[in-house]
Parts: structure tokens; C-alpha cells; sequence
């Protein structure tokens, strides 16, 4: 074949390609609630698949089956020059021009490797309660390990007479991230892989409308925060709403209602717990007082000699959470 | 069909003619010895290997018309493995100085240094920007000036371009301003025939991602280039000797390819065909040939370098597959020529890799 | 919805501010009065919390890393490390942790007591002189009564008002905690200033100036580094033991039990308290007689056979007035 005739096929074919991505984001704008290439519904003619899967220069049979945290890094990772969303350095990249400390925006649930916490200096109480941002990150003292090795699943399981801490699985972004997009808040999987959650999991619904998130700029998400104490996401209820049930999803036991802390639970390791299963901002629900995937707080003598449920040392592990020592328990309880 | 012919010629002479063989005169004595079949049967092989050899050199003779041998000296689409450079922790960027005796890679985790090494593999030093303590910087893209060898390095977390002069040490911060300029998130970096500094632009508003084209003295762009909502996460830009700039549109999964004044001339499109691409993040030209690392494929894939800015590349080929072997790559992303050498970023496997033809 | 947000991230701003202002006014106060981890005020990034609480693996209420006495004794115990008073022994340290010299704990021991509640002596004018000696033993003894802390319910003999009725008191849980606040709150001893579970009146015992929990003589029962300890401390006891106060001894009281009643408000060393008669942790004294005669026979219910937390054993506190 001439190569005149080979470039103009090719053209064509491109022109076709693009015909139909373009299409395909036309649609993606108006229809569909996720982000990215992370797109529910991509179509028959899906151009997205070619962003993270090989069909033939492949090796492991799904790719990322070898090193998935490495794929998702490629955008979202320090490295992440696809991405807004640099979860390792726990950074969003925005046009916050109005943040004063010149950050692009602090992730509003930490990093894999640095956050943005000033976890030392707390005010307020409850709702009315402010933990600033860093102006730089500092590195992580605890994190959702994403790293595929096997951990334990603190709580996971129903309530046990015998010892039963959990269950080991292995942890990666897709456990609990659907990469496919599903249409759901943060693409969180209703059931996240080895949760054992019953069949219905835990929906947290995204709300498909734009906010004005600073004057004069809409958008649907807003992955950055300028207060680590302000959890609840304005645009979308849901989240609040249903996020301490979606964490329960593996750590089942740490669920606990009303008078929970002066009731025995009938569980050997979670016996009395502290109530969790609150569904508004400045309440105990998980997330009030943790962060998702990594925290810079700081712990003293007395924290960091709590052990992990199973009595193994927890060293300077800040347990994800949001203030330095056990300041996430003054913020209401100002003992 | 003239070797083919030749090496027949060859193989019937050698079975026919009797002072080679010398087993004429023998077999007429009647049945053979033992002695006599292991002697015919030691030819038999002596002419089959000649075979062999005559016909690996014809398939090379092929090979070398169709241009896919490895063998030095004979012309090839893609490069051979030369070398790899340890001692980076997740590698981004590259840039070489012209006379190839500084590379310079920027890592994107650890301490988050560009390191800088001489053309042995030798480290000679590290740049890094001062004030931020510890490691919060992110250098993520290098180039080096080809007259003053300034080395230009791109800052994610800083947002803003450093400056080093040649013997690494700190000149300034570039950070864009003016109309065009002000918020901008500068990532790739390239130097035009005319000197001018292109840069991409990968802000938090995508209809406002682009390229960024400065003289390098003045931090007000002199232009843009993209239409809004063109670009998604550009990665490195490169710039060819006739001002023609080429810019891996990452999240597009395509290579976009400018004439001098700006115009979309033509493109390499993402897809799953031959030489399709699935996430470009580097770029980089020979004289002949345009190399993009498509780093989920693990592989760099090579296009003709088009006489005419409006032709689209043709492929050529790749080299480099998924693993952790001398020639095999885990997500590479940048890539640099420099002094008849290509280098690219291993990311994964934390390290750096030469290439030559 | 934007905007109503923006407004309400204004008002929580300025809640935050005045907040913050009422914080610096309260903070510049230094009234850090209380010791080790019992901080009042512990501040926004406390550490001490995470010393004795478990917020989803306890396994004592409420939200504590064992059930609370075992918890305390983890400091305060006989093998507590942690604090230079071991109230199980009743024996206080004069140096951090277990070091320095050891004493005899002002208010006795859960388990041994160093009372010498045999050889008291002294206050040889009766209840004018307030000069009396009951002194410490070298090696502690087990004691006869103590104010139990097992968390199990018991009755807190006299606690309600006056009843024509028969009512001994109602049953309560006590502990550590149902007496002191573990949390700091910058009274003496950190107690509270209504026990719980008590049903009674606010009584609030300002701190010592510096803080002696040791004694050389249990009749010396006022703390002269906190005066207000012997004027409060029989009001503050009868938070529970409500109508063991009585500020006459010649009066029916009315009651159908707590009928005649020994003056008990009195608020100087040597006079009629609660604390000149009784310790408060426990006693080894030995009051056989009494146990076996029933001082306290409230009606229906058998002497208890203990020391009833008194110095002396068997008469001797009374002796100590009643020459």
C-alpha cells in the first residue's frame, strides 16, 4: 500500500474516531455522573477502555490485576499529571486563588503519603468546629494501606462471643473505587471487594447538580476543603447520610447506635463502643473524626500506646485520624 | 528469487562435484562401510548447516530491506536497549544537554530531587529549589536551554517553573503572569528553534488547559495555543527544527501536532489499533523519527518524523514491553534525545533507560 | 442552597470567633489544679484521653480499656506504676511515680490500711481539745471496712430526706468515679461535687495550695494546705448519707430510722465531723464489739461486721470526746 494512501485511511479514520469521542463526551457532560474517564455507560463505542486497558500489549490478563495502585497513580499519584486529584501528596488541584496559603487545595480526605492537616490546631467545638489547612503537607502517620498486601479489616463480621478481630483482605484503590464509574458519590462501590457485605451494600448516591462553589465557578464536585472539621459535602446529602454505614461495610462492628457505649454489645473486642451511626455534620458519625485515606496528626505518650484492637502495638499510627492525639474526642466532649 | 537461485546453484555443486566429495569412487566398490555412511552422513549435515547459514543471511538481507534489523550498521525503524541509570525513585522527566553529558531526572517520590548525572551513569549532583523544607516540592518536567544549558524544571506542587543555571545552581522562579499566564499550572517544557520557552498548562479549569508560548526573560506569555477545551492534561511538548510543536494530550490519548503559527496541523489518535495510543505522556524528535512513551502500554511507540507538518506520522513501530528486564519498562513516562541517544523514564521500576539505533 | 451555605459558614465563623475569644479569657485563668492526666481543660489536642478510654474496643463502661476500678488501680494499685498513691495499700509516695519516701494515706486503703487504730491517744480535755494522736503504722494491715468500689449497687445508708417511713437509704453503684472526676474538675481530691448517683446538693471543696496525701497522725484530719476541707466535708459526705447530718444531738429527728442522731456538722479539727470519726477508702481498726452489739442496728437489717470505717478501734472514737 502507498504510504499517501495509508496517512489519508488513517486520517479518516482518526477524523471518525474523533467524531465519536466527541460524540461520546457530548453525551458523558450531560448524562453521566462521574468523572474522568471513570465513565458508567461508556457505549458500544468506548473510548476511555483504551486509557488504562491493552488489548493486546498487555500482559496480565486485566493489566492491572499486577499493580493496580501503580495505574491509578499514574494520574492521581505524585506523579499524577493526569489528574486534579493527587491523592498521594493529598492535594486537589483547583483554581482556589482565594486560598491565601497559595495551595491548589487540600483533599478533603488527606493523602496517601503527605496531608494537609493542621491536626494541631483545632478551635471551636461539635459543629461549629474548625481544623485549618497546612500550607504544606506533612507526612502521613497513618493511612488505608492501598499497597495489595494483606491486612486486617478491623471489625469486619457480625458480632462474636469468641475473639474475632476481622478479616484479612487485600486492599487496593479499586476495593473500594469502581474504576468503570458506577454513577455513585466518589465512584464508591456500594460493596467494597472482600467486605462481605450483604447483597444490597451500602449506596452512597451522587447528586448530579452544579453548586456555585466559589462566586462566579460551578461545579458538580468539590474534592478539596479549607476546614477538616466541616465533613459534610453541601452538594450531596447522601454523604452524610449513608457514610458511616458504607464504612461499616468492613468495619461492621464499629457501627453502634444509641447507649452503645453503656451496653454491652455481646462482642468480645467491641464491647462497648462509642456511637457511630449519627448522619449529620459535628455528629459521631466515621468520618467526623476520620479521614479516608491518610492523616499527618501526631500522637503522645498516651495515644500512641493504644493498641490495635488485637492488642499488637500501634506505635505512632494516628489511626486516620483528623486532630493530633485524642483531640477528635475534646472536639465535643472538652474534658 | 536471485539468492534463492544462487544458493541452490551452491547446494547442487557441492552434492555434485566428485574432489569434494569423493564418494563416487568408493560406492561403486558395492555395498557401503560403516566407516564410508558415517563420513556421507557428516557431509550431510556439513551441507545442511551450510544451508542454514545462507538462508538466516538471506532472511537478514530481507530484513535489513524492510528495515527491522537489530545488527548495527544496518538501518531500523526502533532503537536497541543500550543501558539503564539506577538510583531515581519514580521517575518523570528527562532533559540532556546537548552534548549529552548531563541528564537530568526528576523523581517524584523520596526526597523528590531532579538528579543529574553524567553520561557514565555517574551521579554528579541534584537540584532543588530553596525553602520548602522536607520534601514538598514536585518536579515533574525538565528542559535544558540550548544555549545558556539553563536547566528549567516544572514544579506540580509549587506551580511555578525553576531555573538553574548549568552548574545547578538556583537562578529564579518562573511563574507565569498576564492575562494568558496568571494561574497557570506549568507541567511539560520545551525551547523552540527561535528560543521561545513552550510550556503546558494544565490548570484546574479544563477549557483553560493549553500551551503557553513566553520568550524566556519575560514571564507574560507571548500566546496560546489550543482551542478551549482541546487539550485534557497535556503532558511533554517537544518542538521540531522548523517550529512545528508536537504536545502528548494525555487524557486524550492523543499526540496533537502544531504548525508555527498555532493551527492544528494533524494528530495520532487514541485507540487499540496499530500504533494507536492509549496515554501519551511523553514526546520527543530525532531528525527522522517522533517518539511518544505510551505509558499504560509500557511501550514507546515510533512514527516517521513527516517532511510536511500536515501528514500524520507513520508508525513504525515500538520497543519495549510490560516488565522489569533490562529492556522492558513499568509505566514509562518521559522521554528526551540527545546526542544520537534516546533516554526514557522507567517510572515503576525506578530508574532510567538508554536506547540507541 | 450555594449561598444559604456560604451564609451559614459565615455565622459558624463568627460562632468560631466568639468562641475562640471565650477560649483565650477562660485559658488565661491558670488553674491547672489538678494532677497527672486528670487535667481539667486538657485542651483541644489532648492526649490523656487515649490513657484510659477506647472509643469502639472497650470493654468497661463508659467507653474505658477495662471495667473503671481495675482501670484506676492501674495507676493506683498495689501494682500500679503510674501515680504515688496506691490506694489499695494505703500508702502514698513523696515522689513521682513510686519513688521517695512512702506514707500513710490520709484516707486509708481498699485493702491494707496503716491505721495504729489501737493506741490512740491524746485530746485530754475532751471535744475542746483538738490534740488528739492515732498514729501510723509501719506495715499496713487488712482492713476491717471499706467504702466499696466494685462497681456493685449497695445502699447508701441514709441518703433521702427525712421519711416516717422506713427508708435506709437507696441502693447506688459505686466506684472510683461515683466520688471523683476523673476528668479534672479543680476541686480537692477531684471530687465531685455531687457524687453520683447521690441525688444531692452541689458542695464544691476548693484545691489545696499544694497537695499532702499523706498523714503521721489519722486524728489530724484538716488539711491545713486546704482549708476548706474540714468546713465542707460533712455537708460534701452527705450528699449520700443525707441524714447522717445533724446539726444537734437532742432532737428527734422525725425519721423512722435515722431518729437520734450524733451532731455531725462541725467544721474544726477535733469537733464532731464525718472525717474526725471515719476514714474514707477503708479501715483496719477492729470493732468486734461493735459488730457483734450492732451499733448501727437499723431495723430489719443485720450489722454488717466491719469497722464501719472508723480510727479507733472498737469504743475508742467516742472515748476520744467522751472521756
Amino acid at each position: 500500500m502507498k504510504i499517501g494512501a495509508r496517512a489519508q485511511m488513517k486520517r479518516a479514520a482518526a477524523a471518525i474516531a474523533a467524531a465519536l469521542a466527541m460524540s461520546l463526551l457530548v453525551q458523558a457532560s450531560v448524562a453521566f455522573a462521574d468523572n474522568g474517564p471513570h465513565i458508567k455507560g461508556a457505549g458500544l463505542t468506548p473510548d476511555s477502555c483504551a486509557m488504562c486497558h491493552r488489548a493486546h500489549t498487555a500482559k496480565a490478563p486485566y493489566l492491572l490485576k499486577e499493580s493496580q495502585t501503580s495505574l491509578c497513580y499514574t494520574c492521581h499519584g505524585s506523579a499524577g499529571t493526569g489528574s486534579s486529584l493527587d491523592v498521594v501528596d493529598g492535594l486537589g488541584y483547583t483554581e482556589h486563588t482565594r486560598d491565601p496559603k497559595k495551595i491548589a487545595g487540600a483533599l478533603r480526605g488527606g493523602g496517601f503519603q503527605y496531608a494537609l492537616i493542621e491536626s494541631n490546631n483545632p478551635s471551636g467545638n461539635g459543629y461549629v468546629g474548625e481544623v485549618p489547612v497546612r500550607s504544606s503537607g506533612a507526612p502521613v502517620t497513618s493511612t488505608h494501606s492501598v499497597n495489595e498486601s494483606s491486612q486486617m479489616a478491623w471489625g469486619n463480621g457480625p458480632i462474636s462471643a469468641s475473639v474475632n478481630y476481622g478479616t484479612t483482605i487485600s486492599l487496593t484503590c479499586g476495593s473500594c473505587h469502581d474504576p468503570h464509574g458506577n454513577g455513585d458519590y466518589r465512584i464508591l462501590r456500594p460493596i467494597p471487594v472482600e467486605s462481605g457485605a450483604p447483597e444490597s451494600g451500602v449506596t452512597v448516591p451522587d447528586v448530579n447538580t452544579k453548586y456555585e462553589i466559589e462566586p462566579g465557578r460551578f461545579a458538580k464536585y468539590d474534592y478539596t476543603t479549607e476546614n477538616y472539621w466541616d465533613v459534610e459535602d453541601e452538594n450531596d446529602p447522601n454523604f452524610i447520610l449513608n457514610i458511616s454505614a458504607w464504612c461499616a461495610t468492613c468495619h461492621t462492628r464499629y457501627l453502634a447506635g444509641s447507649k452503645s457505649a453503656r451496653t454491652n454489645s455481646g462482642d468480645a473486642v467491641y464491647t462497648y463502643r462509642h456511637r457511630t451511626n449519627f448522619t449529620s455534620q459535628g455528629s459521631p458519625t466515621c468520618i467526623q473524626c476520620h479521614v479516608a485515606h491518610g492523616s499527618n496528626a501526631s500522637m503522645g505518650p498516651y495515644s500512641s500506646a493504644v493498641p490495635f484492637p488485637d492488642g499488637s502495638s500501634g506505635g505512632s499510627d494516628s489511626r486516620l485520624l483528623r486532630i493530633d492525639n485524642r483531640g477528635v474526642c475534646q472536639m465535643c466532649h472538652n474534658k | 528469487m536471485a539468492p534463492d537461485e544462487g544458493g541452490s546453484s551452491v547446494v547442487r555443486e557441492l552434492l555434485t562435484d566428485p574432489a569434494r566429495g569423493g564418494g563416487k569412487k568408493e560406492s561403486e566398490k558395492g555395498p557401503l562401510s560403516d566407516e564410508e555412511r558415517k563420513r556421507r552422513r557428516r557431509k550431510i549435515v556439513a551441507l545442511l548447516l551450510i544451508l542454514a547459514a545462507l538462508i538466516v543471511l538471506l532472511i537478514m538481507l530481507l530484513r535489513s530491506v524492510s528495515g527491522n534489523s537489530p545488527l548495527p550498521g544496518i538501518p531500523s525503524d526502533v532503537p536497541s536497549h543500550v543501558s539503564n541509570i539506577y538510583g531515581v525513585e519514580q521517575p518523570m522527566g528527562i532533559a540532556v544537554s546537548p552534548d549529552g553529558n548531563r541528564i537530568y531526572v526528576t523523581e517524584s517520590e523520596g526526597p523528590r530531587f531532579v538528579r543529574v548525572f553524567n553520561s557514565s551513569g555517574d551521579k554528579i549532583g541534584t537540584l532543588k529549589p530553596p525553602g520548602p523544607k522536607g520534601a514538598w516540592r514536585l518536579p515533574v518536567y525538565v528542559a535544558v536551554e540550548p544555549n545558556s544549558e539553563d536547566v528549567w524544571v516544572s514544579d506540580r506542587l509549587r506551580e511555578e517553573v525553576d531555573v538553574y543555571g548549568p552548574e545547578g545552581k538556583y537562578l529564579r522562579a518562573f511563574k507565569p503572569t498576564g492575562a494568558l499566564g496568571k494561574g497557570a499550572n506549568p507541567l511539560g517544557l520545551a525551547f523552540g528553534p527561535e528560543g521561545d520557552l513552550y510550556m503546558t498548562d494544565v490548570r484546574g479549569k479544563r477549557q483553560d488547559q493549553g500551551v503557553l508560548v513566553f520568550k524566556p526573560d519575560s514571564e507574560k506569555p507571548l500566546r496560546r495555543i489550543g482551542k478551549p477545551g482541546e487539550f485534557w492534561f497535556p503532558n511533554e511538548i517537544t518542538v521540531d527544527g522548523n517550529g512545528n510543536v508536537y504536545v502528548a494530550d494525555s487524557d486524550n490519548g492523543q499526540v496533537l501536532i502544531f504548525d508555527p503559527k498555532g493551527s492544528l496541523a494533524s494528530s495520532i489518535a487514541r485507540g487499540v489499533g496499530e500504533g494507536d495510543l492509549g496515554l501519551p505522556r511523553g514526546v520527543a524528535l530525532d531528525g527522522e523519527h517522533l517518539f511518544v512513551t505510551d505509558t499504560t502500554a509500557h511501550t514507546i511507540k515510533v512514527y516517521d518524523h513527516p517532511g510536511n507538518v500536515s501528514d500524520v506520522p507513520r508508525y513504525l513501530g515500538s520497543f519495549g514491553v510490560q516488565g522489569v528486564g533490562d529492556d522492558q519498562f513499568q509505566y514509562p513516562n518521559g522521554i528526551a534525545v540527545a546526542n544520537g541517544k534516546i533516554y526514557v523514564t522507567d517510572r515503576e521500576n525506578n530508574r532510567l533507560q538508554i536506547w540507541s539505533y | 442552597m450555594a449561598s444559604t451555605g456560604r451564609h451559614e459558614r459565615t455565622e459558624r465563623l463568627a460562632l468560631l470567633a466568639l468562641a475562640c475569644a471565650v477560649g483565650v479569657l477562660t485559658a488565661a485563668v491558670p488553674s491547672l489544679a489538678d494532677n497527672g492526666p486528670h487535667r481539667m481543660g486538657a485542651g483541644p489536642i489532648a492526649d490523656n484521653c487515649a490513657a484510659c478510654h477506647r472509643v469502639h474496643t472497650s470493654q468497661g463502661e463508659p467507653l474505658l480499656g477495662q471495667t473503671q476500678t481495675a482501670l484506676c488501680y492501674t495507676c493506683h494499685g498495689s501494682s500500679g506504676t503510674g501515680a504515688s498513691t496506691d490506694v489499695e495499700d494505703g500508702v502514698g509516695y513523696s515522689g513521682a511515680g513510686r519513688s521517695g519516701e512512702n506514707g500513710a494515706l490520709r484516707g486509708g486503703g481498699f485493702k491494707y490500711a496503716l491505721i495504729d487504730s489501737a493506741n490512740p491517744s491524746g485530746q485530754e480535755t475532751g471535744y475542746s481539745d483538738p490534740n488528739g494522736v492515732v498514729p501510723v503504722l509501719s506495715e499496713g494491715q487488712p482492713v476491717s471496712s471499706s467504702h466499696s468500689v466494685d462497681s456493685s449497687k449497695q445502699t447508701a445508708w441514709g441518703n433521702g430526706p427525712i421519711s416516717a417511713e422506713v427508708n435506709y437509704g437507696k441502693s447506688i453503684m459505686l466506684r472510683c468515679g461515683s466520688c471523683h472526676d476523673p476528668h479534672g474538675n479543680g476541686k480537692y481530691r477531684l471530687l465531685r461535687p455531687i457524687p453520683t448517683e447521690s441525688g444531692g446538693s452541689s458542695v464544691s471543696i476548693a484545691d489545696a495550695s499544694t497537695k499532702v496525701y499523706t498523714t503521721a497522725n489519722y486524728w489530724q484530719v484538716a488539711d491545713p494546705n486546704a482549708p476548706q476541707f474540714i468546713e465542707k466535708i460533712s455537708e460534701w459526705c452527705a450528699a449520700c448519707h443525707t441524714r447522717y447530718l445533724s446539726s444537734t444531738s437532742y432532737t428527734n429527728s422525725g425519721d423512722a430510722v435515722f431518729t437520734q442522731r450524733h451532731i455531725s456538722n462541725q467544721t474544726k479539727q477535733g469537733k464532731a465531723s464525718c472525717i474526725q470519726c471515719h476514714v474514707v477508702h477503708g479501715s483496719n481498726a477492729n470493732d468486734s464489739e461493735a459488730s457483734a452489739g450492732g451499733v448501727h442496728s437499723l431495723v430489719g437489717v443485720p450489722a454488717p461486721a466491719d469497722g464501719y470505717l472508723l480510727r479507733i478501734d472498737a469504743k475508742g472514737t467516742c472515748t476520744m470526746c467522751h472521756k
